[in-house]
């Protein structure tokens, strides 16, 4: 906070790139928008961090919105109508996600489409109760918001009880750690997510190929959101046109060119803010491969 | 009426692995008046030392599936038998004469030390047991899709408890056990040598929960340093449940308390199945406060 005030009372920057997660954006952003200077967070995901805040942006979507992602993904590659839900109702992301995927589930397919909702508590191990509902409800695939250690007991408990039909998660499967727990019975299955390295293609790769070359390693989720919050800002900035020099007339002029933005095309996904500051982007779908990497399959847009 | 006998094998096989937890309570406490909370954590020993040897000596490659199994299993549950002896020669004879309360804060510094040392060795991620070395045999009882293992699960844990009843109730050294149980101070006139009747105590009960974290890891395929924690609170319930002290009672207790969890997540609501657990407990323990078989008055508590 202290360097955020610092940056835009003495330096008198321009514009703000970060803070990347929510514990320190949330505070920055009060900052910025105080001293209406535009800030955009690539990576923050808590809805507070730009509530109310007209010149804070972010880069990345809000967790509630991958639920009509994944219900839609689902509709349209699968064509299946009624769903199973299986999360943990102790933990924030999991409880939150399964709400909003019932939601969106329910919009498409009508009141009662979820045939089984099921719920367990941080720590349980054993699904057996649960996957045997879940199977006996008729459900023709089973949504799981779950961290990769349950995950993995998930989806092996599944198919041993018998469930062969698909299993679909959401970004916080995006760990190696999930294919290293789950082996081979996690391959072929679906998650929602901020961008996938393999698999990638145009821009992305483009970027993914210079980012190797010059650090050595793969961007991560943070890396690509961090080029693309950039990318917005020099988009806003040049539309702006000529930089007055009269610092509080160049900040507002950029703030309003960002939210402006429309179909900004970036490497993790077209977007177009809200009046939130939050961006409408198309989320990825990532296929767990063959050989457990993965994969980029599609992009969904909600 | 398919779906209560699904939920029932469920039940039965995680009812299963709380009754040979709990045993390891139970027969402590029937000695020593002790909870030995580090019961748990001995649990998580057995699931670490199976990996370990599981994947360090191969010997399933070496024996075959089922012998290799059952190799490992004896040898995980004398090496955990052993950890018991020494933490009962470590943190509870010392305290031997001290108040019980003592006893009680040098268990849960024991648990304490346990974790910590297992996540120092083994790291806090998690470890996955080699996959494919039991069956996946589906195998279908009466229409219904059930796991071998899960059968298998039940099946040990049963024999393992019969096993042990058995020992207790036909053996010179389970007349002993049984006896320092009673009142050690008697037993010891008898001459009765109830500081080794204490070790085997300690030999047993730990071997016990060593045997079930194994199954868990072989059955769940994971283990972590903070799993013995809720499964050491369930078996703890479930020998409250049976009635502390009782050797029966905690392997009724341990399958009641499995049974009632999946049959309550089933027609009830998953959300609220450890509530419906523990209410389940408190009925009982209004009903009879000594626990299901529970015949003792716990006078000293």
């Amino acid at each position: 906070m202290k360097v955020n005030t610092k940056m835009i009372t003495e330096d008198e920057v321009l514009v703000i790139v970060g803070p990347q997660s929510s514990k320190q954006a949330v505070p920055a952003g009060d900052v910025a928008d105080n001293y209406a200077t535009p800030m955009i967070s690539p990576w923050s995901t808590n809805p507070d961090t730009t509530k109310d805040r007209p010149y804070v942006f972010r880069g990345c979507f809000l967790d509630p919105f991958q639920g009509p992602v994944v219900a839609n993904f689902i509709t349209n590659e699968f064509g299946y109508t009624k769903a199973a839900v299986l999360y943990d109702v102790a933990s924030d992301y999991p409880k939150g996600l399964a709400e909003f995927f019932k939601e969106a589930w329910e919009k498409i397919h009508g009141e009662g489409s979820v045939v089984a909702y099921e719920s367990f508590t941080t720590k349980d191990a054993d699904f057996s109760s649960q996957l045997t509902k879940i199977n006996q409800s008729g459900a023709e695939v089973l949504f799981t918001p779950q961290y990769y250690n349950e995950v993995a007991l998930i989806v092996q408990q599944a198919k041993e009880l018998g469930w062969t039909k698909p299993i679909v998660g959401s970004d916080s499967w995006g760990s190696a750690e999930t294919v290293a727990l789950c082996g081979e019975a996690c391959y072929g299955l679906f998650f929602s997510t901020h961008y996938a390295a393999a698999g990638a293609t145009g821009k992305t790769k483009a970027f993914i190929d210079r980012y190797k070359e010059k650090y050595d390693y793969t961007p991560d989720d943070v890396a690509a959101l961090t080029w693309d919050s950039l990318g917005i800002v020099e988009t806003a900035v040049k539309k702006c046109g000529k930089i007055t020099g009269k610092i509080e007339k160049d900040r507002k002029c950029v703030r309003d060119a960002m939210a402006k933005i429309e179909k900004y095309a970036g490497i993790t996904g077209q977007m177009t803010f809200t009046e939130e500051g939050d961006p409408i982007k198309c989320a990825v779908i990532v296929k767990i491969s063959d050989k457990g990497e993965y994969e980029f399959y599609k992009s969904v847009c909600p | 009426m398919e779906l209560f006998f699904q939920q029932l094998t469920n039940g039965l096989a995680v009812g299963g692995i709380y009754a040979l937890i709990a045993l390891g309570y139970t027969m402590v406490y029937g000695v020593l008046k002790l909870i030995n909370f580090a019961h748990g954590d001995l649990f998580t020993i057995g699931a670490y030392l199976g990996l370990t040897l599981l994947t360090s000596m191969s010997l399933t490659d070496r024996l075959g599936p089922t012998f290799g199994v059952l190799m490992l299993a004896v040898m995980v549950m004398m090496l955990v038998g052993l950890v018991g002896i020494l933490l009962d020669q470590a943190a509870y004879k010392p305290l031997r004469t001290s108040p019980r309360l003592s006893a009680v804060v040098s268990a849960l510094g024991a648990s304490i030390f346990f974790q910590n040392t297992i996540m120092l060795i083994y790291g806090a991620r998690f470890h996955v047991y080699p996959q494919d070395i039991l069956p996946n045999v589906v195998i279908n009882l009466f229409g219904m899709p059930v796991p071998l293992v899960r059968i298998l699960i039940l099946l040990t844990s049963v024999v393992m408890m019969v096993a042990l009843y058995a020992f207790i109730q036909k053996t010179k050294v389970g007349t002993a056990i049984r006896a320092a149980a009673e009142d050690q101070g008697a037993a010891r006139l008898m001459g009765i040598d109830v500081n080794g009747v204490i070790m085997i105590v300690f030999f047993i009960g730990p071997a016990l929960g060593g045997a079930a974290g194994l199954m868990v890891g072989l059955y769940y395929g994971q283990v972590n340093f903070t799993m013995g924690w809720i499964y050491g609170l369930k078996a703890f319930t479930a020998a409250i449940l049976g009635g502390i002290g009782n050797i029966p009672g905690a392997m009724v207790g341990g399958i009641l308390l499995g049974v009632i969890e999946a049959l309550g997540a089933a027609y009830i609501s998953i959300a609220w199945k450890d509530a419906i657990a523990f209410l389940v407990l408190i009925l009982i323990l209004i009903v009879r406060p000594t626990g299901l078989l529970g015949e003792r008055v716990a006078e000293k508590v």
